[in-house]
């Protein structure tokens, strides 16, 4: 499994973010620099991230730098899935 | 042409409202429709609506019944738990005189689970499972964060829900969402999983952003584990919007188109289909 294409794929159906999905590199800034991504959305990623790999997310497993950049999402994702 | 009958029918626990959608012709069976979650069914309504009516074409008789406590049934969210949702299910089944005829369950999102319990409960000859929730623990989370997303994250806060279920521990209600959730259905949540009773076909069913879709992989996992269990199952996914939660309603054409080839194709319609020509 292609983590780091399922992970865009996957903000791709939350975030709408047509082209922009196929140009994120592991140094893409997340939060703060895409203005769909606000709490509510981070909410969604998550949801949907946890729906789409079948892991759960728990409350402690996610800190600021979680959603710095792509790279750092696709590390977390990762991670996860062990 | 399809016929659509409201009624309300008098299950045990209160007042149910049930809408019928009918084939012209006689019947060749039955499915019964056991919806998705609070908001997630108000989203789903259309896409329901436009299922039952294509699968009444191809001559099923629909059952479209608003649980306890949610739609224009009696009777509070917040006093409603899963256990007398599945009991209702089970009792509409028992009402009907042909119980020749099969039976399918039809559960979306947390309506599988429903599903895979009325089938444990109340027999039944398929399930057909749309987007299923697989863990109810999982759902449970997901749907607490809900009322955290408000909140800001700014600052990289986890959606922590923790503070959230030790208020539901504590014998508290909560408010999601607009909706009472007691803390008896988050304890029935948490516990709940999908387990169908033993040897029932099924068809799942579920939605893909690719324009190629599959299968999301955790899916792909479970649907493995339910065919080791014994089940027959047919997969597939079909692309569309993720209509239970997207912000304005949405139809995917291809999972009604999906689901009338589904219950076609299951061995259980073809004799039937002797019975009734």
């Amino acid at each position: 499994m292609d983590i780091r294409k399922e992970t865009a794929a996957v903000l791709d159906a939350v975030l709408n973010l047509g082209a922009r999905a196929a140009s994120l590199t592991d140094d893409s800034p997340l939060l703060g620099s895409i203005p769909e991504l606000d709490s509510m959305a981070v909410v969604a990623v998550i949801t949907s991230l946890e729906e789409h790999f079948g892991f759960e997310v728990s409350d402690d497993d996610i800190d600021g730098s979680t959603f710095q950049t792509f790279g750092s999402l696709v590390g977390f994702v990762s991670s996860k899935l062990g | 042409m399809v016929r659509i009958e409201p009624r309300y029918l008098d299950a045990p626990g209160g007042r149910l409202f049930c809408l019928d959608v009918m084939p012209a012709g006689p019947a060749r069976g039955y499915v019964f429709h056991l919806p998705a979650f609070a908001e997630e069914m108000n989203k789903s309504r259309r896409m329901v609506s436009l299922a039952a009516r294509a699968l009444a074409d191809a001559g099923w008789h629909v059952f479209i019944v608003d649980p306890l406590g949610s739609g224009d049934s009696e009777g509070d969210f917040g006093d409603a738990s899963l256990a007398s949702w599945v009991t209702d299910a089970a009792w509409c089944r028992q009402q009907l005189p042909a119980a020749d005829l099969p039976w399918v369950w039809w559960g979306l999102r947390s309506g599988a689970l429903l599903a895979s319990q009325a089938s444990q409960q109340a027999g039944g000859d398929a399930l057909l499972l749309w987007q299923p929730v697989s863990a109810g623990k999982l759902f449970l989370t997901q749907f607490l964060r809900m009322r955290l997303a408000t909140e800001s994250l700014a600052g990289g806060g986890a959606a922590d829900t923790k503070p959230l279920r030790a208020m539901l521990d504590a014998g508290e209600s909560l408010e999601v969402g607009g909706y009472m959730l007691s803390p008896a259905m988050a304890r029935e949540l948490e516990l709940a999983e999908l387990k169908p009773a033993a040897g029932l076909p099924l068809c799942w069913l579920e939605i893909s952003a690719r324009e190629e879709p599959e299968l999301l992989p955790a899916s792909r996992q479970r649907v493995d584990a339910l065919r080791a269990a014994g089940h027959d199952v047919q997969a597939s996914a079909h692309n569309g919007p993720m209509f239970w939660q997207s912000l304005e309603i949405s139809e995917v054409p291809a999972l009604v188109d999906a689901s009338v080839a589904a219950l076609a194709s299951l061995s259980l319609a073809e004799a039937v289909d002797g019975v009734v020509a």
